[in-house]
Parts: structure tokens; C-alpha cells; sequence
């Protein structure tokens, strides 16, 4: 009894896993994962990263990147640049930016990968500008010394050589 | 499958042909080398034409064809018109230039100048400073070709990073500073003509008004000039860029090469006709979102929107805009650094009685080692361009005070030097760490300056300045 229960179960599993394996999906959120930079970002840029599983060609890779995480506000898509997985994007302001990779195989499969939740908080102003203003200080520092002294060595020389 | 704006082919046909003429080119001017100072410093005999020329080409490297493109696409406006300010490097050599000439006749690098004026602990840090800038520039310059050749063919990275090298070691190898000097000046000339060409192609095609409407619409942090990390970066390039000509020997031993009166002029014109450079090769950069660029590494972007713009004839102007500048500082740098290593650990503390003809032995085997240490570097793929390069401002910004002080300032002494140097370069470190390579070279500068101010007013002592004259010293000892 315990025996034809146990095959019972095992049957059943197999064949809701071949059902499963049989539905029409048009995307496969598993086979598609997206990695990109888990700490603040305070510069605006960041890379992501697209890896597929059990995918033999992966094409037409898209991020897209939104506001909110049903991507329904401000979605905006970058393609990748030929069959390079990674993306380099840039010039984002502060926030949180929900992010995800879109991609078809050769079959014209559409994949979509996890979403990666991203926060760009850019250094305060006040922190850049005082940067700036010790940089700028220095700078004129360091023109005013060189040119004083170089005038002063032309000047001495200049002296020498009427003497 | 990537559709590359050249084929794998014709990248190799080009760079082949290039290889063949640079080596054959080296060999030609190399014949002439009759003693180790024809070698080192071209007979110190170069006219105002080609020290000019060799002076912006190899300011133009892989920092000004890559990196800015790739600053400009991370930090916007900023990134671009920060980059340029670099040009200062070379416009306040100028004078320091004369100063230098006049300084050491016979001199021969910029390591021999640290150990007269400072002794030998300055001098140890300042080789140390020198070797680690050195090869974080070689190895910039050999991941440059490979990323270069991979951006516009497709070759593997690894055989583009090798026969760049291989080049560049070739005629160095045959030729010494004479070849490194005329190949520049060509090089300048094909920089030149290339990138007016581009910029205006890029302008007619793409325009400058679409250009802005997509950068407002979809990165607008790229316009604003109060992005706060492209503030921070601003002069913290312009010290990098003061820090690397002011320490490195490719700059001295091209002061030492010219002829009397020409380093002062040479070095203002080159850093003039260097300025509007990266200008344009950052322009690049911003047109790559409205054409739908979005590279893998930002290192990349340079290349790759021009050829996209420009088609396959462009990438080949492209391609050959690119290798002439990497090749016209890669080449300067196995000069510059073999001749530190020859004559400033070799000759002064190893084998002072070395022939000239052992001198030039070690020296030709020195730009061997080099190129090998560098192509084994190069191997893996450490850090993107802009990062490497910026790690080195660290160290080379902690060299400005010590040297523009040890130039013209009687009362720094040797010990304030180095601790201005090693306490600056830590510094700049902690800095590149804590919170980002774009403040690396400021705090460096800044902590070295209070160094040397101290010093200054401590000290009660006063150089000799005929104490830098070594050769005039042993005659009068004789």
C-alpha cells in the first residue's frame, strides 16, 4: 500500500512539472538575472550587469530603468551596446531607481530578469564646493609662488649680467 | 552577434602596417645614436618644431583619447572642461623648463635633480613615487590598446593590449629618444589633423541642439555645473595633471634635450595646442545617449560613438587618431623610465664607472624589461582607465611643492622633502579610499604644501645651487 501511494505522488509531481514546463510563458524571470552596485551610489553613474542561465544567445538586451517598481512611471530603456552583458549608465540625479534587463534568445524568446533596486544620493553641495574652494586656493598658491620666483631668478640673473 | 565598425581583419592589417613602419622608422633614426647621451637625450639637440610637437603629442595619450570621453560621460560638462585644464601642466612647466636648463646642463633626469638637491631619502621616495606613477600610466597605455582594438574590431583584448606593446618596445628599442621624438612629432600631426575632423564631422551629423535636448530630457545631471563629485574632480585633475609633468622624467629629459632658449616655448605651445583636445574627444562622449550608446566599461565610449557616427572610415580614422597617441606616450615613458632606472640606480650607485657602451646595453635592456613587466600587468583587467590613473595622483600630486620649491628655494631641505612627499602621498591615498579617486590628488598637494611651508620657515639653512652641477664638481675634484 505504502508503495503504490509513494508511486501515486511521484507521478502526479512529474506531471505537474511537465504542465508546468508546458505553459505558453512569454517571460521567464528566472533565467534572466540582473546584478548591479548594492551601496549608495554618490556619483550619478553605475554599471549593471546581465547574466543569463541555460540561455544559449542572448540578444537584444534592454535595461529599463523607472521610479517605482511596477515600472509604470518614468520608464526609460537603454540597449545594451552589441552582445555586451554589462551597461554603463550615467547622469541619474538623486533617488531610487528600480532597474531591469529585458533580452530574447534565438528563438525570439523574450526574457525578463529580477528587478535591482538602485539609490543615487550625490555628495551635499557644501561638501563639493568647500573641495573647490581649498583646491582653488591652492591653486592660485601655487601660480603666484611659481611665477615670483621665476621672476625673481630672471630678475637676478638679468642683474648678474650687468655686473 | 556585435556589429564592430571595423572588421577583426582590417584592425589587424592596419596595425600591422603601422607596427612595421614606427619599427622601421626607429631603426632608420636609431643609426645615428653614436653615444649614450644621442641615446638618452638625442644628442640634447632638438629644435623648436619638434620639441613643441613632442611636448603636446605625448600629453595626448590614452588619458586625452579614452579617459576623456569617459569622465565626460560620468561627470558631464565638468568632466570635459575640467580635463582640459590639464593643458596647465604643460604651460606652467614652461618657465620651470628654462629654470631647469639653466640648472643642469649636463643633467639627465629628473631623479639626478632630487638626489643633488634633496640627498638620498628624498630621492628614494621620489623613485619610488616615479615607479609606481610609471607603470600605472604603461599599464593604462597597454589596457588602452586592447580596450581600443576590442571598442572598434572586436580582437581580443589580450592580443591588442600585446602588439601595441610589442610596437612601441620595438622601436623605442632600435631608436632611443631620437625615434620617440620624430615618431611624436608625426604623431602630433595625425592627432591633430584627425580630431578637427572628427569634431566636425560629429557636429555636422549629430548637431549640437539634439544633443542638449537629450541630455535635459534624460541626464540632465551632466549639465549641471554644480554636480557635486565633477566639482571635487575639477582641480583635483588640474594637480594630477601638475604633479605628473612636474616629477616626471618624460618632461625632464625633454627640458634636458632641447636646445638652450627652445623648452620654454616648446612647452607653452604644446600645452596651447593641447587645450581644445579633450574638448572635443569629451564632446564625443556626450553625443553617446542621443545616438542610443551605452557601453559596457565607460572607458569605452570614446571610440565607440565615434565610430558609430563616423562609419567604417571613420573608424579607421579613429583607430589611427587613438594608436598614434597611445604609441607617442608609451614610447616616451619606456624612454623616460629606462633612462631613470640606467642612469640614477645603475650609474650612480651601481656601476659608476660604467662604459658608455654598457650605459647603453642596460638602457635598451631596461625598455625590454619594461614593456615585459608591463605586458604581464596588463593581463588581467585590474581597474577602469580613469580609476588606475587617478590611484597615481595620489603620489605624483605630493611631488609639486618639493619640486617647484627645489627649483627656485634655497631653504627646503632634504628631510622636509621627503616627509612632504611620503605624508602627501599617503594622504592622497586615504583620500582616494575614504571617498573617491576625484579627491585623491587634492589632498596629496595640500598636505605636502603645509609640509614644505614648514620647512621653510624652520629651516635656517641655503642651498648651493653649484652643488647641482655634478659633472663641473668631478672635473674641478680631477
Amino acid at each position: 500500500m505504502t508503495t503504490q501511494k509513494t508511486c501515486f505522488n511521484y507521478r502526479y509531481t512529474l506531471l505537474a512539472l511537465c504542465l508546468f514546463f508546458m505553459l505558453p510563458t512569454t517571460t521567464l524571470a528566472s533565467s534572466l538575472t540582473l546584478s548591479g552596485p548594492e551601496s549608495v551610489i554618490k556619483e550619478g553613474y553605475f554599471t549593471v550587469s546581465v547574466h543569463a542561465n541555460d540561455i544559449n544567445e542572448l540578444n537584444r538586451i534592454t535595461i529599463e530603468v523607472a521610479s517605482d517598481s511596477d515600472f509604470t512611471e518614468r520608464t526609460r530603456q537603454f540597449p545594451a551596446l552589441g552582445d555586451f552583458k554589462d551597461i554603463s549608465l550615467t547622469g541619474f540625479s538623486n533617488g531610487k531607481y528600480y532597474v531591469r534587463a529585458r533580452a530574447e534568445d534565438a528563438n525570439r524568446q523574450a526574457y525578463v530578469s529580477n528587478t535591482v533596486k538602485i539609490t543615487v544620493k550625490h555628495y551635499p553641495l557644501w561638501q563639493a564646493l568647500t573641495l573647490f574652494f581649498i583646491g582653488l586656493v591652492i591653486f592660485i598658491t601655487l601660480v603666484a609662488t611659481l611665477l615670483l620666483l621665476h621672476r625673481q631668478w630672471l630678475h637676478s640673473k638679468q642683474h648678474k649680467h650687468h655686473d | 552577434m556585435t556589429e564592430f565598425a571595423l572588421e577583426t581583419s582590417t584592425g589587424i592589417t592596419i596595425i600591422i602596417l603601422f607596427g612595421v613602419f614606427w619599427v622601421a622608422f626607429g631603426y632608420w633614426l636609431g643609426r645615428k645614436n653614436r653615444t649614450h647621451e644621442d641615446f638618452a637625450l638625442a644628442g640634447r639637440n632638438v629644435g623648436f618644431a619638434f620639441a613643441a610637437a613632442t611636448a603636446m603629442a605625448t600629453w595626448v595619450t590614452s588619458n586625452t583619447t579614452l579617459v576623456a570621453p569617459q569622465l565626460t560621460y560620468q561627470f558631464g560638462i565638468w568632466g570635459m572642461i575640467g580635463y582640459s585644464f590639464a593643458a596647465l601642466g604643460l604651460i606652467l612647466f614652461a618657465p620651470m623648463a628654462k629654470r631647469i636648463k639653466e640648472l643642469l646642463p649636463n643633467g639627465y633626469t629628473s631623479g639626478d635633480f632630487v638626489r643633488l638637491r634633496y640627498g638620498n631619502l628624498a630621492w628614494l621616495v621620489f623613485v619610488v613615487i616615479s615607479v609606481v606613477y610609471a607603470f600605472g600610466w604603461l599599464i593604462s597605455l597597454g589596457m588602452a590598446g586592447g580596450i581600443l582594438l576590442e571598442s572598434l574590431s572586436g580582437l581580443d583584448y589580450h592580443i591588442g593590449m600585446t602588439t601595441i606593446l610589442v610596437i612601441c618596445v620595438g622601436y623605442t628599442l632600435f631608436g632611443g629618444m631620437r625615434a620617440v621624438i620624430a615618431t611624436d612629432f608625426i604623431q602630433a600631426l595625425i592627432i591633430i589633423v584627425g580630431v578637427s575632423f572628427i569634431a566636425y564631422w560629429l557636429i555636422d551629423n549629430v548637431g549640437l541642439d539634439s544633443i542638449h535636448s537629450n541630455l535635459t530630457a534624460e541626464h540632465p545631471q551632466l549639465l549641471d555645473l554644480l554636480f557635486p563629485a565633477a566639482v571635487m574632480f575639477l582641480f583635483n585633475n588640474i594637480f594630477f595633471g601638475l604633479g605628473e609633468i612636474f616629477h616626471s622624467n618624460v618632461w625632464w629629459s625633454r627640458a634636458l634635450s632641447f636646445k638652450k632658449d627652445v623648452a620654454y616655448k616648446a612647452y607653452l605651445t604644446g600645452g596651447l595646442l593641447w587645450l581644445p583636445i579633450p574638448i572635443v574627444t569629451g564632446f564625443i562622449a556626450l553625443a553617446a545617449p542621443q545616438l542610443g550608446i551605452f557601453p559596457p566599461s565607460p572607458d569605452m565610449i570614446g571610440p565607440t560613438v565615434a565610430a558609430a557616427v563616423l562609419g567604417k572610415v571613420g573608424a579607421i580614422i579613429v583607430f589611427v587618431v587613438i594608436f598614434s597617441a597611445l604609441a607617442s606616450s608609451l614610447d616616451s615613458l619606456l624612454a623616460a623610465t629606462s633612462d631613470l632606472v640606467t642612469q640614477d640606480i645603475f650609474h650612480k650607485k651601481l656601476k659608476p664607472n660604467a662604459s658608455d657602451k654598457t650605459l647603453m646595453r642596460f638602457n635598451r635592456s631596461c625598455i625590454l624589461g619594461l614593456g615585459i613587466m608591463t605586458w604581464l600587468l596588463c593581463l588581467p583587467r585590474i581597474a577602469t582607465l580613469g580609476a588606475l590613473l587617478n590611484f597615481a595622483g595620489a603620489f605624483v600630486a605630493s611631488t609639486i611643492w618639493p619640486i617647484l620649491l627645489g627649483l627656485y628655494q634655497r631653504r627646503l631641505t632634504g628631510g622636509y622633502a621627503a616627509f612632504a612627499m611620503a605624508l602627501g602621498t599617503l594622504s592622497g591615498m586615504l583620500g582616494y579610499f575614504a571617498v573617491g579617486f576625484y579627491v585623491a590628488a587634492l589632498v596629496s598637494c595640500a598636505i605636502s604644501g603645509l609640509i614644505c611651508l614648514v620647512g621653510i620657515i624652520r629651516s635656517d639653512k641655503q642651498f648651493d645651487w653649484d652643488q647641482l652641477n655634478e659633472k663641473e664638481q668631478v672635473d674641478a675634484n680631477q
